[in-house]
């Protein structure tokens, strides 16, 4: 029995010695679809072994091709196309005409006008496009870190977790933006019933008197209480987040955390030496999520008006409120993943 | 040295006192850490379960108890008037929707992850060139807003003739709008509601996969389709049933491009939205008590279908996300 290490090797060797025969013989097989180039260079060895490797990775390269052409057509088709003609329509005026029962759409080029009236003569644009903003810069870490610090508790054992998951996970399954306007709808009857006024689902005035008493800024108290005040809408939209998270931390290998015991590391340091560096590609990804998902979102006030503006016929107005909105959002998205990328931990 | 020693050492009496103080020290913090997350999480479960909790008990309730002081969760008495009001063909129409919607989710869902999962795979496991641009523009359909590219689409749809094919055959363009191909058609080509998530999320996993599995497949006689299929699917199984519930979810939850392609078909989100103008004309007299019970069955009726598949499947859905990594 004390021979058997090396019995393995040995059939390991042997299991080696079949690939390569069997290599071999594939190779012997492929050969005739590389008849010509193979007579021509038949008493050099050498490159007929190169050669018939080629025809591998070509073949590599156009079954790789095959995988996505449905994909490429769809994505020039469905869009590529529409994109570059919401482009079009954003810089023509657009005029509806009936000749004979017959409608036609009548394009005018009219350059940059409806960019530079949106800045120059609309009055609820910019002011809803800085409080977007605004909202943005706020609620986009607090969902982060509430997310960070959700999966983190969720990752423990206790008893219930399951279904303490699934509900937290709820938010995924009921994200449509319908039903929770109408979830929030109930603050009405809400306001009936207690014969106060109600701005949200859970907010608070307690907080507001408290912090006005602590002599706070009125500008960082409205912050405060805006945030707590829409504690609601921020768990609810960080149903993805804590997903991410959360396959995030499974990654992990137990390994590190008990070395790390082993060393004397308290939970703090394990929390920022380890956790934390190796969580930090999924929290750029959630950053960047974060930020589509809430620019994105049907409730954000831009986006109302992009698409009231689209239902009144106004689509040249729209496509350019659309396509400045999408530009600055891409802007931040771009300065903001430039600035987290150099802190982020990569493992390979 | 001496001074070290010195001050480790201790009697048995004290070293057994200062383990045992040591022991409850710990032994009160964790009980208070478990107290402080039970609390939280208890807190933030009732948060999140709030409105459908709120959802059930007010669509389950008669008009006379809603404004009663005494009912504040459970009604004195059940019933199913609101369900009945709000499910009439005038209101939601409900059946008639709830057929469209799972017509229209159910297949799209299945073609799209299909779909996507070849691009998935593609973009893992072949080099070619344009596989980066491929990737940016994956990344980048992601980025750009629905509403950009949804009136050209409609406009698309409304005279649909790629390439001229259609005019050839039947001498006009079609009119695709108010059919499932206007959700059909992307989900096929891969370019549906939120695919570049779903290829995003193939391309982590078989990225992932170790390259001996497609070596050893090559070896072994497989072509790169059978490989695909006969070895890379059934590794994929938790995946695909990740996919396909979020892109269900997802079909399920939109009512914009419903909205837009649909005028005489409803989906249940669409019929939801529609359900307060549609409610005035079964009812004219408008009583907000009663508005507000039928406006809660409503939307307890549009998420009830989503919320039992996710009961049912929760388990393998949560595990699976854990297991397959979405971020690999």
């Amino acid at each position: 029995m004390s021979n058997t290490p090396d019995d393995i090797r040995e059939v390991a060797v042997e299991t080696e010695v079949a690939e390569v025969t069997e290599v071999a013989e594939v190779a012997t097989v492929a050969e005739p679809v590389e008849e010509k180039p193979a007579k021509k260079a038949k008493k050099v060895k050498e490159p007929k072994m190169r050669k018939e490797l080629i025809p591998y990775e070509r073949k590599k390269r156009i079954v790789g091709w095959a995988f996505m052409i449905h994909w490429i057509i769809g994505m020039l088709a469905i869009f590529l196309y529409p994109l570059f003609q919401s482009l079009y329509y954003s810089i023509m005026k657009m005029t509806f005409e009936t000749v004979e029962g017959v409608s036609t759409t009548i394009f005018q080029p009219v350059g940059l006008k409806h960019y530079f009236d949106l800045f120059i003569s609309n009055a609820t644009f910019l002011p809803q496009l800085t409080t977007t903003l605004k909202n943005m810069i706020y609620q986009v870490p607090v969902i982060v870190i509430f997310s960070l610090f959700m999966a983190i508790m969720l990752n423990q054992k206790f008893l219930g977790r399951l279904i303490v998951r699934a509900t937290f996970f709820l938010p995924v399954i009921v994200a449509s933006g319908v039903v929770i306007s109408i979830m929030q709808g109930d603050q009405l009857q809400q306001a009936l019933r207690s014969q106060s006024s109600v701005n949200t689902l859970f907010s608070t005035t307690f907080m507001d008197t408290l912090l006005r008493e602590a002599n706070m800024g009125s500008e960082l108290i409205n912050i405060v209480t805006g945030t707590v005040d829409s504690m609601f809408n921020l768990i609810w939209k960080s149903g993805i987040q804590i997903l991410i998270f959360l396959a995030g931390l499974q990654t992990i290998s137990t390994s590190m955390y008990e070395a790390a015991k082993m060393e004397g590391a308290t939970a703090w340091e394990i929390f920022w030496k380890i956790t934390f560096p190796m969580i930090s590609p999924m929290t750029i990804l959630n950053l960047v999520y974060t930020i589509i998902d809430t620019f994105r979102d049907y409730s954000n006030p831009i986006i109302k008006m992009i698409s009231d503006a689209s239902s009144n016929l106004q689509i040249e107005q729209s496509m350019a409120m659309s396509w400045t909105y999408f530009l600055m959002v891409g802007a931040i998205i771009a300065i903001v993943y430039a600035i987290i990328n150099k802190f982020v931990f990569y493992q390979v | 040295m001496s001074t070290l020693l010195e001050k480790v050492v201790l009697t048995p009496e004290e070293e057994r006192k200062k383990y045992r103080n040591q022991k409850i020290a710990t032994k009160f913090a964790s009980i208070g850490y478990k107290i402080f997350r039970f609390a939280l999480l208890f807190g933030l479960c009732f948060v999140l379960l709030y409105p459908l909790l709120y959802m059930i008990s007010m669509s389950f309730r008669p008009l006379d108890q809603i404004y009663d002081p005494a009912v504040i969760w459970i009604p004195k008495s059940l019933t199913l008037q609101n369900f009945k009001d709000v499910m009439d063909p005038l209101a939601m129409d409900y059946w008639n929707s709830l057929k469209t919607s799972l017509l229209v989710n159910v297949v799209s869902s299945l073609m799209q992850v299909l779909a996507t999962c070849f691009v998935g795979y593609g973009l893992a496991r072949f080099k070619f060139r344009g596989k980066g641009l491929m990737f940016a523009l994956v990344v980048f359909s992601a980025i750009v807003p629905p509403q950009l590219t949804i009136i050209p689409m409609y406009l698309q749809y409304k005279s649909f003739d790629p390439l001229g094919i259609f005019t050839l055959i039947t001498g006009a363009p079609i009119n695709l709008l108010d059919s499932v191909w206007t959700f059909f058609l992307p989900a096929i080509l891969g370019v549906g509601l939120n695919a570049s998530l779903f290829i995003f999320i193939f391309r982590q996993f078989f990225a992932g996969l170790p390259k001996e599995l497609e070596d050893s497949a090559a070896i072994d006689g497989c072509g790169f389709f059978k490989t695909f299929i006969r070895i890379m699917i059934p590794n994929a199984g938790s995946v695909f049933l990740t996919a396909i519930i979020l892109s269900i979810v997802w079909y399920w939850n939109d009512y914009n491009l419903g909205m837009m392609f649909f005028t005489n078909h409803k989906t249940v989100m669409t019929a939801l939205v529609e359900l307060e103008a549609g409610l005035f004309k079964i009812d004219s007299s408008f009583d907000p008590y009663r508005h507000y019970t039928r406006m809660q069955a409503g939307s307890l009726l549009a998420i009830a279908p989503v919320v039992l598949m996710y009961i049912v499947l929760q388990k393998y859905f949560i595990s699976g996300v854990e297991r397959s990594g979405i971020v690999g």
